[in-house]
């Protein structure tokens, strides 16, 4: 719970930035902002070879959190908070639920303990980033070369308690997973009206949480969906920001800076790519570390080209065992296959830019499977369904968007006046279109 | 177009994140704790009694009984350098492992020579090198 205020507090001037803000989605971003400072905090430290420990990270962070707030001073306008209804106290409970799961012991999945837990345990008991244990070939299936925010916001939790201990480390799942639904809910107000905005919150409250406890699919998850809504929106200089934390978080999310460029391609929004390429500085230089240490991702072992020459000539092992190990169930695909039918002009039109994202990222992550140097079975089975839920939410919220002229009454004037009070443009121009820039953004 | 919605509500909702609260959650944490490491039974008790009496930054061979396969063993290994990350883990496979400064066992076998027992269990043995 420290820890946790602590990474907000970290995060609030820069959360602070940037335009007008209502308080949930300032609380929401001020804790992935704060991740990522303690976290770049921390990485900093190990390259320049300061021993870590509490106070100097306590001494360091509140020296960025000073003079971002100080900086922020000027753009401190905080809306009126949204109202909260019936159907938030439903969430609430799924959110209390989800909770109660994430917290009953310390996290138990497999992946925590071979990759993001060990590696988290191994620096805080090295009081930094062990090289000698990520070099070591005997801890391999550790996989040294994945980006370090989660373990580094694991090492955050133990260097303020003072010990290494497990026990609630659940609660990084949810304050990602609470994150990003306050920021989700603010945006879904505004698009949407209040009353379809909670609505929606609810349904999708457990594909915006992820169910793998102690794995940087939450973390992942939080800062794709609001690195992609400002984007979607025209405000690439902070989605950058986010989606740059986002590939300090994962591969996948390296991947998914591409993915929103080549969307913003698709939708000619060339005068972006710039400022959406600031994004890779954020895992650079944890990616020129990997390098320097010899740390190759396991995709990219030699004869990549022989391997998927050969999958793509005989793609069916990768289709038969996808077929066995499904991700999702038949009524949320079956849900978006019908959303796809009926919304396909504004899929294709006002929302080609999530679309073409969504689709890209797809194609990424299932063109891992035709270069991957492991069994196919194996590999899809354990990773399949848990890399597709990193798309869920944003499909679920494409469907949404999408689908939000068919939702019946969907606002009074009212409700919209008082759901766009916090981002309309000065003007009082309201846009149609995601892809019009909005105040935010020229707030910036 | 709504029904599609709801459907696609339908397919995220997860019912444990309600009806969770009704578990008797102290027989499930003690199960799940012991979950990541039910395929080598005591080796979770073992790694943590093993930890309070390893000085931070020892040197321990993990060792198992040589009818364990490969396989077994690399399950065990991954979980046990997890428990016991503030040292320094070696397999039994590396060829040149250097001045190893314990020897951690699981279930029973004798200490190597130039090492005597410091502790066991059920689960297994601790020995330290011999001055």
């Amino acid at each position: 719970m420290i820890a946790t205020v602590f990474l907000v507090v970290a995060g609030l001037g820069l959360a602070l930035r940037g335009g007008q803000r209502r308080i949930a989605t300032v609380l929401g971003e001020a804790y992935l902002l704060g991740a990522g400072v303690a976290s770049l905090v921390l990485l900093a430290f190990s390259m320049a070879g300061v021993p870590w420990s509490r106070g100097a990270l306590l001494g360091a962070v509140a020296v960025v959190a000073a003079a971002s707030l100080i900086g922020a001073r000027r753009s401190i306008t905080v809306p009126p908070p949204t109202r909260w209804n019936a159907v938030d106290l439903f969430t609430l409970a799924l959110v209390a639920g989800y909770s109660r799961l994430a917290l009953f012991s310390m996290p138990i999945e497999v992946d925590y303990i071979f990759m993001w837990g060990v590696k988290a345990k191994k620096f805080f008991h090295a009081r930094g980033v062990d090289w000698s244990y990520l070099e070591n070939p005997v801890n391999i299936g550790s996989h040294p070369d994945y980006p370090q925010l989660v373990p580094f916001v694991f090492d955050v939790h133990a260097l303020l308690s003072g010990a290494w201990d497990d026990r609630w480390l659940g609660a990084v799942n949810v304050a990602f997973g609470v994150a990003a639904l306050l920021i989700v809910r603010d945006v879904l107000v505004e698009e949407l009206g209040q009353p379809w905005a909670v609505v929606t919150c609810a349904a999708i409250m457990p594909l915006v949480f992820s169910p793998y406890m102690g794995m940087a699919e939450a973390a992942l998850i939080a800062y794709s969906l609001t690195g992609l809504l400002y984007l979607r929106r025209g405000n690439t200089g902070r989605a950058a920001l986010f989606l740059g934390l986002g590939a300090f978080t994962k591969n996948e999310g390296l991947a998914l800076i591409v993915a929103a460029g080549l969307a913003l391609a698709a939708v000619r929004r060339w005068r972006e790519l710039p400022k959406l390429a600031l994004a890779f500085l954020i895992p650079l230089p944890w990616l020129i570390l990997r390098a320097v240490h010899d740390m190759p991702t396991d995709l990219m072992e030699s004869g990549i080209l022989q391997r998927f020459l050969a999958k793509i000539a005989d793609p069916s092992p990768i289709l038969e065992a996808m077929s066995r190990h499904p991700a999702g169930n038949i009524w949320f695909w079956g849900g978006t296959v019908v959303v796809l039918l009926l919304c396909h002009r504004r899929i294709l039109g006002a929302e080609r830019f999530l679309t073409v994202t969504i689709a890209v990222q797809f194609a990424f992550l299932v063109a891992a499977y035709f270069v991957t140097p492991k069994d196919i079975e194996w590999h899809v089975r354990w990773s399949w369904e848990r890399v597709i839920r990193q798309l869920m939410p944003l499909v679920a919220l494409l469907a949404v968007f999408a689908g939000r002229d068919f939702l019946p009454a969907r606002t009074s004037s009212s409700e919209a006046d008082d759901a766009h009070g916090a981002s309309e443009p000065a003007s009082g121009r309201r846009s149609t279109s995601p892809q019009a820039p909005e105040v935010a953004s020229q707030a910036e | 177009m709504l029904l599609a919605l709801i459907a696609m509500a339908v397919g995220a909702f997860q019912p444990f994140y309600l009806t969770g609260w009704r578990q008797d959650w102290s027989t499930v944490e003690a199960m799940l704790t012991e979950l990541p490491f039910r395929k080598v039974p005591g080796l979770r008790s073992l790694c943590v009694e093993a930890d309070r009496r390893i000085p931070a930054g020892a040197r321990v061979l993990f060792a198992m009984p040589p009818d364990v396969s490969v396989e077994g063993y690399d399950y065990a290994f991954g979980r046990a350098h997890y428990l016991l990350a503030g040292k320094e883990l070696v397999p039994r496979s590396q060829r040149s492992p250097g001045r190893i400064d314990y020897v951690l066992c699981w279930n029973r076998c004798a200490p190597p020579p130039g090492f005597a027992l410091v502790w066991e269990s059920r689960e297994g043995s601790l020995a330290r090198r011999t001055p």
